[in-house]
């Protein structure tokens, strides 16, 4: 091989521009991997023709095998604009795609090539990109089982329980009510003939505990606990959207008793002069097609959902057995800072706090405001600390300096919320605001 | 950064952008700039960000960075010429729309842009024409038919003006502006109780929407008869063009100065001359203070209270309170004398003052306009204290006191006008 390697070099040498003679040697190079060399030789072929599908593959395959995935993906993304991506590079360019995480692209990638080649079949690409079902040419029950049984979509369960929760006696109780009794005695339910399932809506300003008390739910139930954020949400706008959302609900299903939440549950429904468009309509249809339960029964899924901004919650999720209790998560008061503050220092270097003077000082505070305080305090005791070379515990005097440093962060959503409480209240969803500061007459 | 990968940020961007997740948006976006500082479609979602924050003049900075980046997107121009128009700079909107129009002029919004700015500048026909170009474009831009409908307005053509909204509203029945405007046509018809629905109706779609609240408050206060004429007066005025109202408010000074010319001489005439005098003060103040009066009536109403601003609440309650005071004053003055009087005088004057100063004041701060009249408000108190010092000091304070009201109020109001 080598010699046949060698005598091609030669030929090469002496006609510098033939193009079909160093695209064999380069492929001969490729072949033995020596791969600075094929590199070199692929260059030089793309140098007299720029867009030289072979050299472009070539050499993107080289770079791949460097594990230089960005320049890879560059050369790809040329061939694909060529139209000239054959399913061999189709699959590297993916793999490429995989390694930079670029998730999308790398997921209509790989349903073009499976649509070429139905029984194609790549663990490892299945595995990173978890495509449905139907779309691997699998059995999508069987996928299904798969997916549930490698607690894909379920969140570990945190340390957080509810003594951590500082505060928000009322809503402990509904999701109690709602949540964890059920789980806990169900067939006390069913002797009731009781249906366990529907839904959980908590909205308020940001940082006031929403997304702190799932968590603290997930922590308290053994049952098992998905959760969708911001990101899943968005991830489903641009991807293939319903299917997402039916598979997250079917694995619920399977999974029963399970709770269901999902954060920010707002971007779902988008803003109100976008959903006019029919195509932005279809995920809400679909979210609440599920939630009804229309094909596969949601006994035993229970969905608890947050949102700062309940307006742009098409309202439609509010009817009876979706959402059916919308609870209003105010910012703490001052007994609940109070505990919350306790909370918050328990495991910090600190000395002698009294919470409630620094609780009463902080009204309008968010929990997330409290936690920025303790932080600031904090940050600069550690200076100290590491300038005096001993540990200086938080004092008094340090929170309540910090406290002059951050103010509260809750007014700006209040001026909103007021604004809808007054003067879009038709349905009385806002009572609670209005109750809260002091404009119901 | 990769190219496909950049999209995909870029991708979220937006749809955080869409749904006002404006400090998410700018994450993803600044995500992107960090693999290429100079991306436009990153930097233009970052500077809409702003626009929408109110924060103008950074947007402005950003665009006017992708425009020299990419000179050849449209959108970008319009976007500059937008942020222009919220910051009040007709001429410099104007200038970057027409830019846009230029390079892509199939889009109705940019149309609707333009007949806004020129509605700005009082060239309703102008705005007309404007606006019917868009609707050229799309026939059912809803925005385009607005400004339509506003400019017709002003032209007194109201007839015209109805249509417009009202096939405005037979597209799009849940769109604010629409029924803010109708609201407005409403007013100018003087039915305050149609207007109000609209208004209602506008703030239930869009509870934030200052034009709505704005025209929402003052439908309330047309409860008010006296204010109602005020109103009308207003409404009159602002469709007459800037020489005119100028020329009508020098001109009712000069016959009223000419009918008083020798009001000293103790005739009959002199009594004539006196009351039209006085008549012309009250009214002149009435045009002035008689919104603020208004607010405080809203302040007492059970819905008004929670419409107004907090410096809407404090002007009406300082100018209610210093006219309380000085009528208190005059009657102390029954008994103790002139120098009361004065003192009273002085401290009503303030009320022109509070009606347009700033609430919460920041002292000596917030603009030329601010300290004056805070300079002025020190003036006045010096004045009446000096009356409990030295009468002499006193009169010396006071000339001094009302020739500087008289001439800020000279200048304000011609600068208003
Ligand atoms: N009731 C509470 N008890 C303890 N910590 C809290 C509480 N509320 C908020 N916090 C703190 O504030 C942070 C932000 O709260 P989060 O739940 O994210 O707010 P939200 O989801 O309502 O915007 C939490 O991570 C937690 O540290
Ligand atoms: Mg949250």
């Amino acid at each position: 091989m080598n010699e046949i390697i060698e005598q091609l070099k030669e030929a090469v040498h002496i006609s510098p521009n033939n193009i079909p003679l160093r695209l064999h040697l380069a492929g001969l190079l490729l072949k033995e991997n020596q791969l600075a060399e094929a590199s070199e030789q692929f260059a030089q072929v793309l140098q007299l023709q720029h867009d030289n599908t072979k050299a472009l593959t070539g050499l993107a395959t080289v770079y791949y095998r460097q594990q230089k995935y960005s320049p890879a993906i560059i050369l790809f993304e040329q061939l694909q604009e060529q139209h000239a991506l054959d399913n061999d590079s189709r699959l590297l360019f993916i793999r490429c795609l995989l390694k930079e995480n670029s998730l999308t692209p790398a997921r209509e990638l790989y349903e073009q090539l499976l649509h070429d080649q139905p029984d194609f079949k790549d663990a490892e690409i299945d595995q990173a990109l978890r495509l449905p079902g139907m779309e691997m040419g699998m059995e999508s029950e069987a996928l299904l089982q798969e997916l549930a049984n490698e607690h894909r979509y379920f969140m570990e369960k945190p340390s957080l329980n509810f003594s951590q929760v500082g505060g928000m006696k009322q809503l402990k109780n509904e999701i109690s009510l709602k949540i964890i009794h059920p789980l806990r005695n169900p067939e006390m339910y069913k002797a009731f003939g009781k249906k366990t399932g529907g839904g959980i809506l908590m909205y308020g300003p940001p940082g006031c505990g929403k997304t702190f008390i799932a968590k603290a739910t997930a922590g308290e139930i053994s049952a098992k606990f998905i959760s969708l954020g911001l990101h899943d949400i968005l991830d489903m706008w641009i991807g293939n959207s319903e299917k997402n959302l039916h598979e997250i609900f079917q694995v619920a299903r399977r999974n029963k008793p399970c709770v269901l939440f999902i954060d920010e549950v707002d971007a779902l429904g988008a803003s109100r002069t976008d959903m006019r468009q029919s195509a932005m309509r279809q995920i809400i249809n679909q979210f609440l097609a599920e939630l009804d339960g229309v094909k596969d029964s949601n006994d035993g899924v229970l969905v608890l959902a947050a949102t700062n901004a309940p307006w742009s919650v098409d309202s439609a999720f509010r009817r009876p057995g979706r959402f059916d209790r919308v609870l209003f998560v105010a910012p703490p008061d001052e007994e609940s800072r109070r505990e919350i503050l306790a909370s918050i220092l328990k495991e910090k270097p600190a000395e002698s706090i009294d919470t409630a003077q620094i609780a009463k000082l902080t009204a309008n505070y968010s929990g997330a405001d409290l936690q920025a305080v303790v932080d600031i305090a904090i940050e600069q005791k550690l200076e100290e600390s590491l300038a005096k070379g001993v540990l200086q515990p938080v004092t008094q005097k340090d929170l309540l300096k910090a406290v002059k440093q951050h103010k509260p962060t809750t007014g700006e959503w209040f001026t909103t919320a007021r604004n809808y409480a007054l003067y879009a209240n038709e349905t009385g969803l806002y009572d609670d605001i209005l109750r809260y500061l002091n404009l119901k007459k | 950064m990769i190219e496909q990968n950049k999209y995909h940020y870029i991708e979220r961007a937006r749809l955080l952008l869409k749904q006002k997740r404006y400090k998410e948006a700018e994450a993803e976006a600044s995500a992107v700039l960090q693999g290429n500082p100079n991306d436009v479609d990153a930097l233009q979602i970052i500077g809409h960000c702003r626009l929408d924050n109110k924060q103008v003049d950074e947007a402005i900075a950003l665009f006017q960075q992708c425009v020299g980046l990419d000179a050849g997107d449209d959108y970008l121009y319009y976007l500059l010429a937008f942020a222009w128009y919220q910051k009040n700079k007709m001429d410099k909107s104007m200038h970057y729309l027409q830019q846009a129009i230029s390079l892509y002029p199939h889009h109705a919004g940019y149309f609707s842009l333009q007949a806004n700015i020129y509605i700005t500048q009082k060239k309703y026909g102008q705005a007309v024409e404007a606006a019917e170009q868009g609707l050229r474009q799309n026939a059912k831009d809803v925005s385009c038919l607005n400004a339509r409908s506003k400019a017709l307005l002003r032209l007194n053509l109201e007839d015209d003006a109805m249509e417009s909204i009202q096939s405005a509203l037979q597209i799009d029945p849940e769109d604010a502006q629409t029924h803010v405007n109708y609201g407005w046509v409403y007013l100018e018809k003087n039915e305050p109780q149609k207007a109000m629905e609209h208004f209602r109706e506008a703030l239930r779609i869009n509870p934030n929407s200052q034009y709505a609240k704005n025209g929402y408050k003052t439908a309330l206060k047309c409860k008010l008869t006296l204010y109602r004429w005020l109103l009308q007066y207003h409404l009159w005025m602002s469709r007459q063009s800037k020489a005119l109202r100028i020329g009508f408010i020098v001109g009712i000074w000069l016959l009223v100065s000419f009918f008083s010319r020798d009001s000293n001489t103790g005739t009959r005439s002199d009594m004539i001359g006196q009351v039209i005098i006085g008549v012309y003060i009250v009214l002149v103040l009435f045009t002035w203070l008689g919104n603020t009066l208004a607010n405080a009536y809203l302040l007492v109403s059970p819905y008004g209270r929670y419409a107004l601003d907090n410096s809407e609440k404090w002007s009406a309650f300082s100018v209610t309170c210093v006219f309380a005071v000085a009528l208190a004053m005059c009657g102390v003055g029954i008994f103790y004398g002139e120098e009361w009087f004065w003192n009273a005088a002085i401290l009503a004057s303030f009320s022109i003052l509070f009606n347009v100063m700033h609430f919460p004041v920041k002292i000596f701060r917030g603009g030329k306009k601010q300290v004056m009249l805070q300079a002025l408000l020190v003036l006045g108190l010096i004045t009446i204290a000096s009356s409990f010092i030295s009468a002499d000091a006193a009169t010396v304070c006071r000339s001094v006191y009302l020739i500087a009201l008289a001439a800020c109020m000279w200048a304000g109001s011609l600068l208003n006008a």
